[in-house]
Order: C-alpha cells, then sequence, then structure tokens
C-alpha cells in the first residue's frame, strides 16, 4: 500500500471518529438555560405539598404521558422525601398536544384534587405511565377509574368532575400561566422562581435544591 | 451500453458526503440510547413518543443502531470504490442503498399510522436514505444498461 493510498484511509478513519465523538460531545452539552420567565405565585388552586414555610419551592410543569416526566417521577419523588423540610412542590399542568391521554390523566387528578387526593392520583399516574400511554380513550378512562377506586375516591363525584367545565378551566389556567412565561417542553421546573436547567439524576437534583435551601 | 463506472465520481463524494449526515444523525440518537437520555417532551415535538415506542427497537437492537450500521457499511462501500474504482463494489453498494429505503418507507409507515407522531431526527434520515436511493436509481438508469441491475 502506497503512502497516498495510507493516508485516503487514515482521513476516513478520522473523519468518522471526528462523528461519533462530535455527537457524544452533543448528546452530553450542559442546556442552555431556559430564557422563561418568573412563574405565578403559587394560589389556592395550586397542587402543593410539602411545608408551606418551606425555603425552597419547586415548581413543576409537566405532562403525565411524557416520557421525560415519566422518568422524573421517581427521582422528585425520591428529593421530595430527603428534603421533607426545606422543599414544597407545586405540580401544574402541562398537556401536550401529541400525547393523546395527557388531558384525560391531568382532568383525573383534578377530579381527585376534589377529594383532596391529588398526590395520590398522581403518584399512580405518572407509576403506571407506560401502561395507559397507549390506551384508547375509553381504556384511558376505565383505568384512571380504577386508580380512583384504589385511592377510595366518591365515584359518581369522580365521574362527574372528570369532564366539568371547572376541570377543564383549571388544566385550561395552569397551561396558559406556563405558555404566558414561555414554557415550551416538559418537564420545566422553577426552582424558588427560576427555570433550571433539567438535571441529570437524583444526586444532582438534590445538590439544586440543597443549595437554594442554604 | 454504458458501464457504471462511468457514473462521475463528484456524484459518489456527494453520495459518501449524504451518507456522512446520515451517519451523525443515526450516531446521536445511538449514543442518546445508551446513556439513557429521553428527549424533553416539546410543544414541537413528537420525537419522544416515537423513541421510546415499541418500534424504537427491532428484535431488540435499538433502530438508531441499525442506522448507524447501515450509514457506516455505506460509507465504508463508497469509499473502497473511491479507492479502487472497482465498478462491483458500486454496482453492490448502490443496490444496498434499497434496503436503506424500504426501511425508510417502513418507518415513516409506522409514525404516521402507528405512533402518529414525527421525529425530526428520524426525518432527517429518511431524507438522507431517500437522496441515497435516488443516487443510485439515477446511476443505474444513466450509466447503467438494464441487465446489469
Amino acid at each position: 500500500m502506497n503512502t497516498k493510498r495510507i493516508i485516503f484511509w487514515l482521513a476516513f478513519i478520522i473523519i468518522l471518529a471526528l462523528i461519533v465523538w462530535g455527537m457524544i460531545i452533543a448528546v452530553n452539552k450542559p442546556q442552555t438555560k431556559p430564557g422563561l420567565s418568573t412563574p405565578a405565585p403559587i394560589s389556592s388552586t395550586d397542587h402543593v405539598r410539602g411545608p408551606a414555610d418551606a425555603k425552597v419551592t419547586l415548581i413543576e410543569y409537566s405532562d403525565f404521558q411524557c416520557p421525560k416526566c415519566g422518568m422524573y417521577y421517581p427521582v422528585i419523588e425520591k428529593v421530595f422525601a430527603e428534603s421533607s423540610t426545606t422543599l414544597r412542590m407545586v405540580y401544574r399542568h402541562f398537556p401536550l398536544p401529541q400525547h393523546q391521554n395527557a388531558r384525560l390523566a391531568a382532568a383525573a387528578s383534578e377530579a381527585a384534587s376534589n377529594q383532596g387526593k391529588f398526590w395520590d392520583m398522581y403518584s399512580l399516574i405518572f407509576a403506571n405511565q407506560s401502561e395507559w400511554s397507549t390506551f384508547s380513550d375509553v381504556k384511558a378512562r376505565e383505568t384512571f377509574q380504577g386508580y380512583a377506586t384504589k385511592i377510595g375516591l366518591d365515584i359518581a363525584m369522580y365521574t362527574k368532575d372528570l369532564d366539568s367545565d371547572a376541570v377543564k378551566a383549571q388544566i385550561d389556567a395552569d397551561q396558559a400561566d406556563g405558555e404566558k412565561i414561555g414554557v415550551n417542553s416538559t418537564p420545566t421546573f422553577f426552582v424558588n422562581g427560576k427555570a433550571i436547567v433539567n438535571p441529570q439524576g437524583y444526586d444532582a437534583f438534590k445538590k439544586i435544591i440543597d443549595e437554594a435551601a442554604r | 451500453m454504458k458501464p457504471l463506472a462511468n457514473v462521475p465520481v463528484w456524484l459518489v463524494w456527494t453520495a459518501f458526503a449524504i451518507a456522512l449526515i446520515g451517519f451523525a444523525d443515526a450516531t446521536y440518537l445511538t449514543v442518546e440510547h445508551f446513556q439513557g437520555i429521553i428527549p424533553p417532551c416539546s410543544i414541537t415535538g413528537g420525537c419522544e413518543n416515537v423513541l421510546t415506542s415499541p418500534y424504537a427497537a427491532i428484535l431488540g437492537i435499538p433502530v438508531p443502531l441499525l442506522g448507524a450500521v447501515y450509514y457506516v457499511l455505506m460509507l465504508v462501500g463508497l469509499y473502497i470504490y473511491l479507492d479502487t474504482k472497482k465498478e462491483v463494489i458500486l454496482r453492490y453498494i448502490l443496490r444496498f442503498s434499497v434496503a436503506g429505503f424500504v426501511m425508510t418507507m417502513w418507518f415513516l409507515y409506522v409514525q404516521q399510522f402507528l405512533i402518529h407522531a414525527y421525529c425530526q431526527y428520524c426525518l432527517l434520515s429518511a431524507l438522507t436514505s431517500t437522496l441515497l436511493f435516488i443516487i443510485a436509481v439515477v446511476s443505474f438508469a444513466k450509466y447503467s444498461s438494464h441487465e446489469s441491475i
């Protein structure tokens, strides 16, 4: 093999290696901090858990059917459990149009909220996300009603609330608030009113909360 | 009858450049896959639905990896041809683009009718594999006799 051919093939290998390397860098590069405004202050219609005088308030704009939100669910639960005295958490709806059952899931959580069980429904919906995500509307309704029974809701009231204008208005209001401050993907987290770059995993998330608590 | 070896070198280089884009795209998704990264759900999106769907793997092999392997084979084949100028190599590699095109059609069908969502990375790959297929068709039609296909 003459030198020219060796260089020719070396160039090939280098080009491929550079592409692979570049893509690994691109995947791992820290995202830029989203330029979002401050979310609306917490109101009586919000779903809040944790102490009212907590040093840290975490607001999550989320979609129950978003796989990434589902991925964050166990992370958030652990962060919340491990920061019980310092962290107050707020969940706001941002159901995306490409997720067929996201609005229904949000409505189910609102109907549960009317009976004081928002967070129980929230947990069941997220924990079983992969199960109901592909369901038809009818089947998803049955599934969510099953969750409602499981957490001990008054089913007659639940079914009435599920399709009520008030529930719809609540979801729309959350979403409109999100859009107003520039939310365009889920999950979007705000720590003490400031948007954060989605942390990779529990440790990174816990660190942000702990730093904000100082 | 025109031999396939008359395919202009610039056209082969063009195919090579297109395959490089396809390779970069497929590699990006493959790296994401193996790092367990799911893209966030965007208002303009649908990518998360496609990449987390049951169709995102074939026989347990992630589709982005299949794509990356496909583009590497295309690149190696085209490069061997550019090195050796052996017509038979070009013949095989251009035929191979049909496989990529068939897979592209399947994935477009899956996105449109089964997942009801499109992923922009997948659409970019659909574009590059379709362009490679078009180059192959043009090459055979213009520079090769029908019997030799």
